[in-house]
C-alpha cells in the first residue's frame, strides 16, 4: 500500500513532465490568447449575461448558499503556505531552482549535492559579492542569531543577522564526507546573512561571498541580501554543465554532486564528488581544470577525503597517461605545469585500485574546450 | 509586478502544477494559457493583491474544474487495480508511483484537485477549502475519497466527523 509521502513523490514525477518553458513566450501567447478570448466574449456575452440573470433568479428562489469562487475569478484567498517547490533529496545533475536576473550582478553555478545546491552573485567584473544556497527540505535549520532582524521573502518568513555555521552546513554532503576524515571543528561567523523558508521545513541563505576559506567580501546590508534572496526561484529545475564525462566509474560509485570554482579573471574548473551509497565509505573527487599553456590545456585532480591527492595533468597530443604505481604511492600524471617533466607522485590511502582510477582517468572524455563553457555537456551525461 | 515578468518567473511553477492537476503536460498548457490570457486582462488589479501566485493558481485550479469535458474517456478500474502488487522487486517503487499517476486519472476532479493541493502544494486543508470554495468538510471528503481509491496508506487519520464511506468503484477521467 503506498504511502503520502509515496503519493507526494508521484505528484511531483507528474509535474516533472511539464514542459521546460522559461522564456517570455508564453506571455506573448497569453497576450494573444486574451485578443481571442475578447472577441469570443463579444459574441457569448449577451447569452451569457442572460444565463446570469436567470441563474442568479434561480439561486434566490432556492436559497442556495454555495461557496463562491468555484469558477471564473476567485476572491483573495486566505494567507497561504508555500507550494512544495523541492522535494527529497537535491539532484546532483540538475538545478533545483534558478534566479532571476538581478540589475548590475551576474551568477554562476557554485555547487550540487544532495543536500544542498548553490550559486554565486558576482559583479559584472567577476568580482564575487553573495552565495545563494538553497537547502533540501528538513536537511538544515539555521539557529536564529542574537542580533536577528525579521524579514519577509516573497512572503516568506526569515531573518537577517549574523549566522553562526560550521563550512560543513555551508558546503553541502560534499564537503561534509570530507569534514568526517578532516574534522574542522572551526565556526564561520557570517555577519549580514539572511535565512528565510523557502517551503515549510526548508531553507535558503545568502551571505556575503565566502567560498572554503577565502576571506569574506564585505557583508550584504539587508536590503541587498533581500534584493539577492527576491531572486531566487526554487522549482525551475535547469540543466548544469559540466567539462567531462565519465564512462568507467569504479562499481558502485555515484554521481554525488558538483562544485564549480572559478576566481577574477580565470577560466572556471568542475570538481565532480562520486560516492558510494554506503555513507562510511569515502568519496572519490575528480577535478578537472583548465591548464597553463600548450603544454598542460587541462590538468586532472583526483583525491579523497583522507587528504591524499592524484595529480595529474595531461595533453591531449601526448596520448595515454603515464602511470606510476609506487609501494604507497600512486601517481596519475605525466607532465608539470611546464611541460618539462614528471611530477611528485602523491601518496594513497589505497581507498580506490591502481586498476579502478586509471579506468576511470581513460573512460574520461573531456570537453572540446574545457576552458570553454559553451563546449560543456549536459551533467545529466556525465556517468553515461 | 509587469506582467510579463510575473510570467517569466512563474511559468514553469504554474505549469508544473497544472500537469499535477491534469495529468497531462498539453493540457496544462492551454489551462495555464486560457488562465494567464484571463490574468492579463485584469493585471493591473491582480498585480496589486498581497498573494498574487496564489490568486492565479486558485484561477489554475477553478479553470481545471469548470473546463468542458471534451478528453473525457473512461478507464476500466479493474486494469489499474492490483497492479502494484503484481510487480516485482526491485522495481516496485517505480512501478508504484506509476500506477499511482495512472490511478489519478481516475479520481474525480474535485478528488484530484484536493489531493494536488495538499499533497503537491502543501496547502492545509482550511487553505484547500479556500481555493475550491467549498465547505472545510467536503475538502476532507473529497481527499479521503480520493486516498482511498488510490489505496494511499493515511498517516494522521480525518476527524471522526469526516470518515467517509469506501468510495464507489465509478471511474471517470478527466
Amino acid at each position: 500500500m503506498p504511502t503520502e509521502n509515496e503519493l507526494r513523490d508521484a505528484l511531483t514525477a507528474l509535474a516533472d513532465q511539464a514542459p521546460d518553458n522559461c522564456d517570455a513566450s508564453l506571455a506573448e501567447r497569453s497576450r494573444r490568447r486574451n485578443s481571442q478570448l475578447r472577441q469570443r466574449s463579444r459574441i457569448l456575452l449577451p447569452i451569457m449575461a442572460a444565463a446570469t440573470v436567470l441563474a442568479v433568479a434561480a439561486a434566490s428562489l432556492l436559497a442556495v448558499n454555495r461557496p463562491t469562487g468555484t469558477t471564473g475569478q476567485p476572491s483573495l484567498p486566505a494567507a497561504s503556505t508555500a507550494p512544495l517547490l523541492v522535494t527529497g533529496t537535491l539532484p546532483a545533475n540538475r538545478y533545483v531552482f534558478n534566479l532571476a536576473p538581478i540589475p548590475g550582478y551576474t551568477t554562476r553555478n557554485l555547487t550540487t549535492s544532495a543536500t544542498q545546491q548553490s550559486a554565486a552573485v558576482e559583479t559584472s567584473a567577476g568580482h564575487a559579492v553573495a552565495t545563494v544556497a538553497l537547502y533540501a527540505p528538513g536537511s538544515w535549520q539555521p539557529a536564529r542569531p542574537t542580533d536577528a532582524r525579521d524579514v519577509t521573502v516573497n512572503g516568506r518568513s526569515g531573518f537577517y543577522g549574523t549566522l553562526h555555521v560550521s563550512p560543513a552546513e555551508l558546503a553541502g554532503l560534499v564537503f561534509q564526507r570530507m569534514s568526517l576524515t578532516q574534522p574542522d571543528r572551526s565556526e564561520l561567523a557570517l555577519p549580514g546573512a539572511l535565512a528565510w523558508q523557502y517551503q515549510p521545513g526548508a531553507w535558503a541563505l545568502v551571505y556575503a561571498y565566502a567560498e572554503q576559506k577565502m576571506p569574506a567580501t564585505a557583508a550584504l546590508t539587508k536590503q541587498q541580501a533581500i534584493t539577492i534572496a527576491r531572486a531566487l526561484r526554487p522549482g525551475q529545475s535547469r540543466a548544469a554543465r559540466v567539462p567531462a564525462q565519465f564512462s568507467a566509474l569504479p562499481a558502485g560509485l555515484q554521481l554525488q554532486g558538483i562544485t564549480w570554482r572559478s576566481t577574477t579573471g580565470q577560466e572556471p574548473s568542475a570538481l565532480f564528488s562520486f560516492g558510494p551509497s554506503d555513507t562510511t565509505k569515502t568519496t572519490l573527487m575528480v577535478g578537472v581544470n583548465p591548464g597553463t599553456g600548450a603544454h598542460l590545456p587541462h590538468s586532472v585532480t583526483i583525491a579523497t577525503p583522507h587528504g591524499s591527492t592524484f595529480h595529474g595533468g595531461y595533453t591531449a597530443a601526448q596520448g595515454d597517461l603515464e602511470v606510476t604505481d609506487g609501494n604507497a604511492y600512486l601517481s596519475l600524471t605525466s607532465l608539470t605545469d611546464d611541460g618539462t617533466g614528471p611530477r611528485e607522485p602523491q601518496p594513497s590511502d589505497h581507498e580506490y585500485t591502481l586498476a579502478q582510477l586509471t579506468a576511470l582517468v581513460k573512460g574520461m572524455h573531456l570537453a572540446r574546450d574545457v576552458a570553454d563553457v559553451s563546449t560543456w555537456f549536459d551533467a545529466a551525461t556525465a556517468t553515461q | 509586478m509587469d506582467f510579463t515578468e510575473f510570467v517569466t518567473d512563474r511559468q514553469h511553477t504554474l505549469l508544473r502544477f497544472a500537469t499535477a492537476l491534469s495529468g497531462d503536460s498539453r493540457r496544462a498548457e492551454e489551462i495555464v494559457a486560457d488562465v494567464l490570457a484571463r490574468a492579463y486582462e485584469q493585471w493591473d488589479r491582480i498585480s496589486r493583491l498581497e498573494q498574487v501566485n496564489a490568486y492565479v493558481r486558485r484561477m489554475i485550479v477553478n479553470e481545471f474544474l469548470s473546463r468542458k469535458r471534451r478528453d473525457h474517456r473512461t478507464i476500466p478500474l479493474a486494469d489499474l487495480t492490483g497492479y502494484a502488487e503484481h510487480v516485482p522487486d526491485p522495481a516496485t517503487g517505480h512501478a508504484q508511483r506509476d500506477a499511482l499517476i495512472a490511478q489519478l486519472a481516475t479520481l474525480t476532479r474535485r478528488q484530484r484537485a484536493a489531493i494536488v493541493l495538499r499533497y503537491y502544494e502543501g496547502l492545509s486543508d482550511t487553505e484547500i477549502a479556500d481555493t475550491l470554495g467549498c465547505a472545510l468538510g467536503t475538502v476532507r471528503s473529497n481527499i479521503s475519497r480520493g486516498l482511498a481509491i488510490l489505496r494511499v496508506e493515511q498517516r494522521e487519520p480525518d476527524p471522526p466527523g469526516d470518515r467517509t464511506r469506501a468510495p464507489m468503484l465509478t471511474v471517470e477521467e478527466h
